[in-house]
């Protein structure tokens, strides 16, 4: 039997999904456009330099850093326990993991005030054994980042670690390895290209953070207001810069987008 | 007889499935587990390798007890090796690394478990993908690795979950000698799990067969496939085996005779092998008589034959078929004892055959295979 080289023939497109297709297109495409076309381009260099918006740019890109490694390393071992785990509840465990990616992000942020704010349980313990006070703090930015980018790491590393299967992981226990070995040797590095894309979403959805952060870390500039909360302060008073810098949170997104995916895809074979 | 290195008594139901398998193999030996499928072979395995959790079973090897009296030693403490149909090589790491994962899971340097590693990619002939990652292997290299990997991890139990089943036909008769070799090299104990009867033929030394989850024959291999008890043995049990050394034309037996065939891969002469021809390749006719018998004037054009002086052990009807088990005559030679033949009524009529009678056993070569053992 001899392997031949075949192509395969494709299937016809029907032409009729081609107009969904461009309005969906349409519908993400053309509001940028708008929101280019309405910058004053002039301006746009002074616009996105003033103290205010470095200061934004800067708080954000931190905050967003910062939450994206607080979500590696919580995600990974929650992400392997779902997916490897066979205690009891651990579907009811799966769905609460997904809660924060449902939930308006401003409930997100008002619950993590009651839990975390002066009357809230765990804040007042805080606040009274350790002088501790979260809320309206860069700290409570990075929780309220970390609080509604979680999942998105969770669902990636989960989904890919099903689609693995335990193939591997089996093997490399009859090779000797105990399951500490195999999870340092084996699952983590075959979890890497899933990391890759997962972390670019999980950056991405910390940066655009905004209910979560406004309601849980109030919007004090240079402490909490990161870059969409700047751009919904300016957005009252001074048009042209916010939109200034919603191009610029739009170029950030693209540019995390353009340099952080094609590696993570290369990755997954 | 020595104590068994290796003794499972397995008892288990799942889906409707039943499981019943009592199973024991002695050190060094290579025990062969056929069955159709659905049989419940990789059950079986798979519970050896603590893979599994049966509900009843007591599992021993050298003297250890794996898996019984509600202990289950997992799949790492076991020192049992698992070679399945697919290498499942790491795709992370190289060639060498996947090789060394063993030894360094037992506690060696990185420079020893490489050097270690180094010597099994030689051992089976892929030091040259030391290097390579496994994407860039062919699926018999690639097995060709994983049975490195396998051996690297010196697992006192070696099973082999048809580990030639996914090659193509180039592949697996390479892989199948190169098995062999290793198995005869080590005094370790292995259990093969195939549907294939040339891998039982050539591999082991005790046969196994299971069926509905249960043991249904059991014994040295050629005793089993001689005289086969069940549909699925007498199915593929229907070839005959004379085992000898390779030479250019064919095999060579311990009693000096010469059994033209054809290779089925690349064979250094005096490597041992086995030639392996189906019963309806075996016509019979009678000694001293000239030469217009019937099978030259059947083949008066035909490729080389054996021809083999035997003398019919049994005759027994087989199908539609009449079948003729050949033993060794006074003085010829002893490798046709065993050999069967499956005749036409017609034939053993006309010649008047009967047990006890001489008769020479003619062999087309180009029927006879010849395989590596």
């Amino acid at each position: 039997m001899s392997r031949e080289q075949v192509s395969s023939t494709r299937i016809g497109l029907p032409a009729l999904l081609w107009i969904p297709a461009g309005c969906a297109l349409a519908l993400v495409v053309l509001p940028i456009v708008g929101l280019v076309v309405r910058t004053d381009l002039a301006a746009f260099p002074s616009l996105i330099t003033s103290p205010s918006a470095l200061n934004a740019l800067r708080l954000s890109l931190l905050t967003a850093a910062v939450a994206t490694v607080l979500c590696l390393v919580l995600a990974c071992p929650l992400a392997v326990v779902l997916a490897r785990s066979r205690i009891p509840g651990i579907r009811l465990l799966r769905s609460v993991v997904l809660l924060p990616l449902v939930l308006p992000p401003v409930v997100g942020g008002l619950a993590l005030l009651y839990l975390l704010g002066r009357n809230g349980f765990l804040g007042y313990l805080l606040d009274v054994v350790a002088g501790v006070r979260v809320p309206f703090s860069t700290t409570a930015v990075v929780l309220a980042q970390t609080f509604v980018a979680l999942p998105f790491l969770v669902v990636s590393l989960e989904g890919a670690l099903r689609t693995a299967g335990e193939r591997y992981e089996r093997v490399a226990a009859t090779l000797g390895a105990r399951p500490w070995t195999v999870f340092r040797r084996v699952t983590l590095p075959l979890l890497l290209p899933a990391l890759g894309s997962g972390l670019v979403l999980c950056f991405a959805r910390a940066l655009g953070e905004f209910g979560a952060t406004i309601t849980f870390a109030g919007s004090l500039e240079g402490v909490t207001r990161t870059l969409p909360l700047e751009v919904y302060t300016l957005a009252n008073t001074d048009v042209d810069a916010a939109v200034a810098l919603s191009l610029l949170l739009i170029v950030v997104a693209v540019l995390v987008i353009a340099l952080a995916r094609p590696k993570a895809w290369e990755g997954a074979r | 007889m020595t104590e068994p290195a290796l003794s499972a008594r397995i008892n288990l139901a799942r889906d409707g499935f039943r499981l019943r398998v009592d199973l024991t193999a002695r050190r060094g030996e290579v025990l062969a587990l056929l069955g159709p499928n659905g049989s419940g072979k990789s059950t079986v395995l798979g519970c050896l390798a603590g893979l599994l959790r049966p509900a009843d079973a007591r599992i021993t090897l050298g003297g250890r007890l794996l898996t019984g009296d509600r202990k289950l030693v997992p799949p790492h403490a076991r020192g049992v090796g698992l070679l399945a149909q697919q290498p499942l090589l790491f795709p992370h790491l190289s060639v060498l690394h996947n090789v060394a994962f063993g030894p360094r899971c037992q506690g060696r340097s990185r420079s020893e478990a490489n050097r270690l590693a180094a010597g099994w990619l030689s051992e089976v002939d892929a030091e040259q993908f030391a290097d390579r990652r496994p994407s860039q292997l062919s699926g018999g290299q690639a097995q060709r690795v994983a049975l490195a990997r396998t051996l690297a991890s010196e697992p006192e139990l070696l099973l082999l979950d048809e580990p030639f089943a996914a090659l193509d036909v180039d592949a697996a008769p390479a892989l199948r000698t190169l098995v062999g070799t290793v198995l005869r090299d080590a005094a370790r104990t292995t259990v093969l799990v195939t549907h294939d009867p040339l891998d039982a033929l050539v591999l082991a030394d005790r046969v196994v067969v299971m069926q509905d989850g249960a043991v249904v024959e059991d014994g040295p291999t050629r005793e089993v496939l001689a005289k086969p008890r069940t549909g699925f043995t007498a199915r593929i049990a229907g070839l005959n085996l004379v085992r000898g050394t390779a030479r250019a034309e064919g095999v060579r037996t311990s009693d000096g005779t010469v059994l033209a065939g054809i290779a089925s891969t690349e064979l250094a002469g005096g490597a041992p092998a086995a030639a392996v021809f189906p019963p309806a390749a075996v016509a019979v006719r009678l000694m001293n008589t000239g030469d217009t018998d019937i099978a030259d004037t059947m083949d008066a054009t035909a490729s080389p034959r054996n021809t083999l002086p035997a003398v019919v052990d049994s005759l027994e009807p087989y199908g539609p078929v009449i079948r003729l088990r050949a033993k060794a005559g006074a003085d010829g030679p002893a490798c046709v004892e065993g050999i069967i033949a499956d005749l036409t009524p017609q034939a053993v009529a006309e010649l008047e055959l009967r047990p006890g009678r001489p008769v020479q056993l003619v062999i087309k070569a180009t029927q006879v295979a010849v395989h590596p053992r």
